[in-house]
């Protein structure tokens, strides 16, 4: 192992409980303090939880959320959401967040997500919260009913990635370009197994809501944790939430980290993904024109008040385009209520957008918004594999809220530096 | 009981076979006959054509994408007891092996291994080798975690030890 001494490595070691602390590439047992559970996983772990007579090591330290079937539109999804709240129940369970957004959305909302916590979620982009500082990482319901009852997991001790954002991003660029701009100078499996750390040190900062996106897509490129380390940005966004205390961790001196890699985001254009994998991504240039026949605008990765924002600027007075579908959801009800009172919303449903309430959406082909056989979506969401939103030979690309607006408008993939 | 000897023949498969295409979200379910019947529905159906005594030979980043359980316990309810790879994807690895499945990463596998050969997955000399050509290849060995859990038959047999 060639990372020492590394921010990841540094909150995993502070977590261990083992006598002897995991050598390199082995595996520790280490301490979780929060855990997140949406529907559908924590139903699938139901059963066994009560066949072994678990009990929930800290009540308090769990949030679960129904965001997938949120609320279901089938009998066979109704029943998993009724397995999910019946546990919920029986367990006493206090966070519990019943249609009220994202889960990945809601645990960075919660307080008690701060930097220096080892956060687990059973699901895949749960990394998101490592925006926040957090060592946050996803896994199946096996390993998060293990963590659930001992309040511990077993995990490898990462390699680690330095990657140093530097220059400032133009108005049209959002963390969702910078992120797929990432994964493609990576490859589809170039993080593999790794906590990729981010240094922010472009002029302005990045917001917070385009490092959620950020994060959230490492695990695109494979990578374990997407981690920023803390800084302004972060603990003004801490604040405003009102986070619990704690969150300060001495940022390690002398690390070693087995690659380091600078991106100069002045430099980046919005960018595409193609299907069917997010690390396709090219420049928006090279597909513009292409049909599309739906737009969605949502997902942990694209519907928060930046997104709506944006898209609100661009769609301000004007049209979506005829025959274009174009779904907005915001990524929860926090976020939905300031969009309302900025106006937003207004806009979006003016400018012929059909807004649904906080959830995962078509993404993953679970809820509203799902397309037919050979059709196109343009989406600001996180994975674009074949059949993702829909039928088969149905396809999605991957882009920023302010691509998505701009295509809205042509009912093609466009250039958004044209409304700007 | 650790395994320390598997005996198959090789199912080849590429790279960054994900899980949407292992499993579709679809066949998403809390009942076992559902969740079986969805494995590999997500392209063509590759299980309708693998033989019973086959091992899944999977390239680079077998299994990347989704968390879902579901897919990984399709694999299980469906027999599958040891899949090779070039390498696997995080979750999915650890999914599977808490099923109680062997995940055996062998670097160069796929270049190696022919369709249909029959293979030695030895995991005492931690190598693979052919039955009918003269090759063998190093795999990496199963970390002490993994053959914990994997010995219990899965991590929900060793949990419930542990509570025991």
């Amino acid at each position: 192992m060639k990372s020492r001494n590394t921010y990841s490595h540094t909150i995993l070691l502070q977590h261990c409980v083992d006598t002897e602390a995991p050598s390199a590439g082995e595996y520790g047992k280490f301490s979780v303090d929060f855990i997140l559970g949406h529907d559908p996983t924590t139903a699938l772990l139901v059963d066994d939880f009560n066949r072994l007579g678990g009990k929930i090591w800290d009540r308090d330290r769990v949030l679960f959320t129904a965001d997938h079937f949120a609320p279901p539109a089938s009998e066979d999804r109704a029943g998993i959401l009724k397995k999910f709240l019946d546990f919920c129940r029986k367990e006493g369970i206090k966070n519990l967040e019943l249609f009220s957004g994202i889960c990945h959305q809601l645990l960075v909302e919660h307080p008690a997500v701060i930097p220096g916590k080892l956060v687990i979620g059973a699901d895949s982009h749960t990394v998101t919260a490592g925006a926040l500082g957090c060592f946050a990482t996803g896994m199946g319901s096996t390993d998060v009913l293990y963590g659930l009852i001992t309040g511990s997991v077993w995990l490898k001790l990462p390699e680690c990635f330095k990657i140093t954002f530097t220059g400032q991003p133009a108005p049209y660029i959002l963390g969702k370009d910078i992120i797929l701009k990432l994964l493609a100078e990576l490859g589809e499996d170039g993080a593999l197994y790794r906590s990729l750390e981010f240094i922010d040190a472009t002029k302005q900062g990045v917001s917070m809501d385009s490092r959620f996106s950020i994060s959230n897509m490492v695990v695109e490129g494979g990578a374990k944790a997407g981690i920023f380390l803390p800084d302004k940005i972060t603990h003004a966004y801490l604040k405003e939430k009102g986070a619990e205390a704690g969150g300060t961790i001495a940022l390690p001196e002398q690390s070693v980290y087995e690659r380091e890699m600078a991106l100069d985001v002045s430099s980046i254009e919005p960018q595409v993904a193609i299907p069917p994998h997010p690390s396709h991504a090219v420049t928006v240039t090279d597909v513009a024109g292409e049909h599309i026949d739906q737009v969605y605008i949502g997902s942990c990765t694209g519907g928060r008040l930046e997104d709506l924002g944006i898209a609100a600027q661009l769609l301000k007075g004007k049209k979506t385009a005829p025959y274009c579908r174009v779904i907005v959801i915001p990524s929860s009800n926090k976020i939905y209520l300031k969009a309302i009172e900025k106006g937003y919303i207004q806009t979006l449903i003016e400018a012929g957008a059909a807004i649904a309430n906080p959830s995962c959406g078509p993404c993953g082909k679970i809820d509203k918004g799902i397309i037919a056989e050979g059709e196109t979506c343009l989406a600001t969401s996180n994975r674009n594999f074949d059949g993702r939103m829909g039928g088969k030979g149905s396809r999605v690309f991957l882009c920023s809220t302010a691509t998505a607006a701009a295509s809205a408008l042509e009912g093609t993939i466009a250039d958004p530096r044209k409304y700007f | 009981m650790l395994k320390k000897v598997f005996i198959g023949k090789a199912f080849l498969l590429g790279d960054h076979v994900n899980t949407d295409i292992l499993h579709p979200p679809d066949y998403f379910s809390l009942k076992k006959d559902t969740i079986a019947s969805g494995l590999s529905k997500g392209a063509e159906d590759f299980i309708a054509r693998m033989g019973r005594d086959d091992i899944i030979v999977a390239g680079r980043n077998f299994g990347c994408g989704s968390s879902r359980e579901s897919s990984a316990r399709s694999f299980a309810y469906n027999g599958i007891a040891v899949i090779v790879a070039e390498s696997f994807a995080r979750i999915f690895y650890r999914n599977l092996t808490n099923q109680g499945i062997y995940l055996i990463t062998c670097p160069g596998i796929s270049k190696k291994a022919v369709p249909r050969e029959p293979l030695v997955i030895d995991l005492e000399k931690n190598e693979i080798r052919s039955q009918d050509r003269d090759w063998a290849i190093p795999c990496d060995p199963l970390t002490r975690y993994v053959q914990r859990v994997l010995g219990k038959g899965g991590l929900l047999k060793f949990l419930e030890e542990q509570l025991r």
